[in-house]
């Protein structure tokens, strides 16, 4: 061992981070910064921003101008594109083996998370996935017997759970 | 899951300056209330989801990082830096 050097005991793992609060608290600001640490430490690192956000794509919330070199974006199609599908843009990004496309990919932003769900479940409501089921029946998983909100039961959402209209009523 | 943060952003007035400057707070206390989709978050002690508590972040975002890391895997820090 080098002359100087510490016994390492702990090899890096996988970090997973969830940043949330209040709009304008500095959230994606701070997530980048988690990038800006990292390339103190690789000047190599590079970071992946998912950009699920309208606009943010462009960076708006960059602080530093001079970190847009190493960062990488990655844009979700939008409803006004064809083939507009969330579910399928979200699971081809999850499962993409980033490392293996830039191997100094060191972190991956997802910004945000919950408008990506936001667009999954808008998405099911006007496909109208479940118009089979009369819209008045949620499709259930797990056991049909256990009491509603019951962790072992999960609902799929209808349009009915989100005030949607079905324009076919009179 | 390596950290569940709360991000707080309230105006303070600055000693020096007499001025209100936004100030920025990074959370991760059992205290603060924190719920994920309804669900209250229930830490472990020891737990390094929730290791630093209520931080004052300020204006230096990066130095939070650095905090964090620091504090939570010194040795993976050595291992990365190759530093003393």
């Amino acid at each position: 061992m080098p002359a100087g050097f510490h016994t390492v005991t702990d090899a890096p793992k996988p970090k997973r981070f969830i940043l949330y609060g209040p709009p304008k608290t500095v959230k994606t600001p701070l997530a980048l910064a988690y990038g800006a640490y990292l390339r103190s430490l690789n000047p190599n690192s590079r970071t992946l921003y998912v950009a699920a956000d309208r606009g943010s794509e462009d960076l708006p919330s960059l602080p530093d101008p001079s970190w847009r070199e190493w960062i990488d974006v990655w844009k979700f199609s939008s409803p006004l594109d064809k083939d507009y599908d969330p579910y399928k843009d979200a699971v081809q990004v999850a499962m993409t083996d980033w490392k293996a496309k830039d191997a100094n990919y060191d972190l991956i932003i997802w910004d945000t998370f919950a408008i990506t769900l936001e667009q999954i479940l808008q998405y099911i409501s006007d496909k109208e996935f479940f118009a089979g089921q009369g819209g008045s029946k949620h499709v259930s998983f797990g056991d049909p017997t256990l009491p509603k909100g019951h962790p072992a039961k999960l609902n799929i959402p209808m349009p009915g759970d989100y005030n949607g209209v079905n324009p076919d009523l009179p | 899951m390596t950290g569940l943060l709360y991000t707080e952003k309230f105006g303070e007035i600055d000693e020096k300056t007499g001025k209100v400057r936004s100030q920025l707070y990074v959370c991760s206390d059992p205290d603060d209330g924190m719920h994920i989709a309804g669900i209250r978050h229930e830490p472990v002690k020891g737990d390094p989801r929730n290791p630093l508590g209520r931080t004052k972040v300020g204006t230096d975002l990066v130095a939070y990082w650095k905090l964090f890391f620091t504090t939570l895997f010194p040795n993976e820090q050595l291992q990365t830096t190759g530093v003393k």
